[in-house]
């Protein structure tokens, strides 16, 4: 069985957000005003946290992308409470907009912060309407939403995959939005039980660690620390 | 030494009066609280037409006054079992014009609180998915079954006791009334084998509210205590609400005693001696409450871990300082000052250290739920929550309908359970002389069998 | 006016039932998705025992008052004797 996870390498990664931008593009993300981002509605399924310490010339800049974890022990997941947040049998975090009760207990369970609620009906501006993906469903009103490593592209190619009668290859075949656009090549995906994959290699890195690993989430997004 | 009859059968009319007749001052009062609850629920249409979004509430604070609304009144809730069913147990006899007071508190409060949580949902259309597809892992659905039970052991614990003073309603009223006592007296006779069923539904009951009584604040603070947050992840938490939900409960049950002792002229039956022993359980609760949440705040700055010690600092000194030393100063500075000394500890200064108690507690809820989500363990984002007209309009309309309900139940119902003020007249005074007597030294004339003395003899 | 003596320890005893049968729902489902079983088992252990007590409650208490009443108020019954002269009817 697969074990799908991602390796963020932050000396490769330049903070240019094109995997925000693309995973808004593929996944429908609604877009606010300037203003309802001011009063923290903004919503990023994929976010650049920057970090800057000192002063020019000594600065120090830290650029960390972060996706859903998909932890493999995912509070948001035991705290739902109509089973709306759900983890695959390949690890896949998700969530089911069609039962959310927009209770919100998964944005608070979440110690990365990772799950958005929409707090009113999403709208976008007329030219970006006109760019949404029909293969992913639009939220309604009053539900959460988050990332969740693109499942509808490991859909499409495990529908591919069974067409020639074979499972999905452990990488290559299906990636995310945001792996996909990254111009530095800084995000890696795969499945983490296939030895052969760069991700799996790459997450046994000594320069590999987690974020607040020590709360037990156990994070399947690893990062690669500068070196 | 029972009293004669005349002394039980004619001196309460007074009790039957706010039942029988209602003047010119409960329609003025109705009438404001009726508007305000109105302009509550017209707050909530609005929400509902636009989303969610017309709150302060964003990210990371995603939780704000509604759920802070939720944990306040279903600590009030507490009113009712500490005194009627801790006090029933212990046979004090002070709680008998005290009773029914504080069930009636417990029942209608509840109702609020499950109102609260549902203003807060997302899709309030989508409830029910709750009890179809409800997963009992998570702490919501434990709050969903306990408070629950919780409600229907109270709303049957204030019935039971009610069945009496109904029957003896029926008899004196007239009209629609009559039809109404009549029809949920269940038929009530007084005849001694009712008597026996009745007593034995009332001890079973006052047994086991008290321990679904503390399941339900235990669960509601696990809501917060089994998710990963810094200053949330406390073992402390269950203890810590149960006491702040008693502490709070008993300030709700001592200004509505005092409102309806005022409003239907009460002062023979609720005297300074009960609003005395009350007012020390609210110093004791004060106390206590103290010593907790010192606790809670110690551990957290002595170990100076760096996402408890962020939240820790933004409510001693930071944004929240106002709030929390408000807090420390009504829950623990005034209500001291007015209940350790003999001479404020009357009935006005208990109102105003209750007032000063509820007005606390709420600013504890809210530090509990606001500077936690605002101060998040990844260091971005911050937040900052700030509440709209919606959500002060439809906490300020919860305050007033439950109010309202609270006075509408004293037009139908007594307020001071009648047969029990009676019971203790006429068996209460004789059973507690006969108890006095038996925990004094002297066993009146027996010889022991066995023992030193025959071993003396 | 006295079918509500016997529909009101009925919706008692109707709602507690009901409520042991949502438990039971809850345990089917719990088992059917291999999902918080343990969590499930525990508070139903807990759950059903109260609500049984309220199921006692509405037949032994509710019903045997109103069946007491129901019986008083049979024409040509004789009164039955007081349990308290002067407290309570």
């Amino acid at each position: 069985m697969a074990r799908w996870g991602m390796v963020i390498d932050l000396d490769r990664c330049t903070g240019c957000q094109a995997c925000v931008v693309a995973c808004k593009a593929e996944n429908n993300v609604p877009v606010v005003s300037s203003a309802e981002a001011q009063a923290g509605r903004l919503m990023l399924w994929m976010t650049v946290i920057p970090e800057v310490e000192g002063e020019f010339p000594r600065v120090r800049a830290r650029f960390t992308p972060r996706p859903c974890m998909q932890c493999e022990n995912p509070p948001c997941v035991k705290v739902c409470p109509v089973q709306a947040m759900m983890k695959s049998s390949e690890g896949i975090v998700s969530h089911v907009f069609a039962r959310c009760i927009g209770c919100r207990f998964c944005v608070q369970a979440c110690p990365y912060g990772v799950t958005y609620f929409n707090w009113q009906a999403p709208t976008w501006p007329a030219d970006l309407r006109e760019a949404l993906n029909p293969d992913f469903a639009i939220r309604p009103t009053g539900v959460v939403e988050m990332c969740d490593f693109c499942h509808h592209r490991l859909q499409h190619a495990r529908e591919m995959a069974r067409a020639d009668e074979r499972e999905v290859r452990g990488e290559g075949e299906y990636v995310p939005a945001c792996v996909q656009a990254c111009p530095a090549r800084a995000l890696i995906f795969g499945d983490l039980n296939d030895p052969n994959t760069s991700a799996s290699k790459l997450a046994q890195s000594p320069r590999a660690f987690r974020l607040l690993e020590d709360l037990g989430t156990v994070p399947k997004v690893y990062y690669l620390k500068e070196g | 030494m029972p009293t004669t009859h005349s002394q039980g059968l004619g001196g309460d009319e007074i009790l039957f009066a706010p039942v029988l007749r209602t003047g010119r001052g409960f329609y003025v009062a109705a009438g404001i609280l009726l508007a305000v609850a109105a302009w509550g629920v017209y707050a909530y249409t609005v929400q509902i037409r636009y989303g969610l979004g017309v709150t302060g509430l964003n990210r990371p604070v995603a939780w704000g006054f509604y759920i802070v609304n939720f944990v306040f009144f279903i600590g009030i809730s507490h009113a009712g079992t500490l005194i009627s069913a801790i006090l029933r147990l212990c046979k004090a006899e002070w709680r008998r014009p005290i009773t029914r007071a504080a069930e009636t508190i417990t029942v209608l409060v509840l109702f609020f609180g499950l109102g609260s949580i549902i203003i807060d949902l997302g899709r309030p259309d989508r409830l029910f998915y709750v009890l179809q597809y409800g997963r009992l892992q998570s702490p919501l659905l434990w709050d969903v079954t306990s408070i629950t039970t919780y409600l229907t052991a109270s709303t049957l614990y204030l019935y039971l006791p009610l069945i009496p003073d109904l029957a003896l309603l029926r008899d004196r009223a007239g009209g629609w009334r009559r039809h109404l006592y009549t029809a949920i007296s269940l038929g009530w006779q007084g005849s001694p084998e009712q008597h026996r069923r009745l007593e034995r539904g009332i001890a079973v009951m006052a047994v086991l509210v008290i321990p679904i009584a503390v399941s339900v604040h235990t669960v509601v603070s696990w809501v917060f205590s089994m998710t990963l947050q810094p200053m949330w992840q406390s073992t402390i938490f269950g203890p810590y609400f149960v006491t702040g939900a008693i502490f709070s409960g008993i300030a709700a049950l001592i200004i509505s005693m005092a409102a309806v002792r005022r409003a239907y002229h009460l002062e023979n039956y609720l005297k300074p001696v009960h609003f005395n022993s009350l007012a020390l359980l609210l110093l004791t609760m004060s106390l206590l409450w103290f010593y907790f949440t010192f606790a809670e705040h110690l551990t957290a700055y002595y170990g100076g871990e760096l996402a408890e010690g962020a939240v820790l600092f933004a409510k001693v000194t930071g944004p929240y300082a106002l709030e929390f030393w408000g807090m420390t100063v009504l829950n623990l500075v005034i209500p001291m000052a007015i209940m350790a000394n003999r001479r404020t500890r009357t009935v006005a200064g208990t109102v105003v250290a209750s007032t000063s108690v509820l007005v606390g507690m709420w600013l504890e809820r809210y530090l509990i739920v606001v500077p936690t989500l605002a101060n998040p363990r990844l260091p971005y984002p911050r937040g900052i929550y700030l509440a709209t007209w919606v959500e002060w309009s439809i906490t300020a309309g919860a305050f007033a309908l439950f109010i309202l309900l609270y006075m509408v139940f004293t037009k139908l119902f007594p307020i001071i359970s009648i047969w029990e003020v009676r019971e203790g007249r006429e068996i209460g005074i004789r059973e507690a002389h006969e108890r006095m007597q038996s925990y004094l030294p002297g066993d009146q004339g027996h010889v022991p069998a066995v023992g030193p003395a025959a071993a003396l003899r | 006016m006295d079918w509500l003596w016997r529909l009101i320890p009925i919706t008692v005893a109707g709602f507690a039932v009901a409520f042991i049968g949502w438990m039971a729902q809850m345990l089917r489902l719990a088992w059917l998705r291999d999902d918080s079983w343990g969590f499930t088992v525990t508070v139903a252990s807990v759950v059903i025992p109260i609500f049984l007590v309220f199921v006692w409650l509405a037949v032994y208490v509710m019903w045997g008052i109103a069946r007491e009443g129901l019986r008083a108020t049979r024409p040509g019954e004789p009164p039955p004797p007081q349990a308290r002269p002067g407290v309570a009817p």
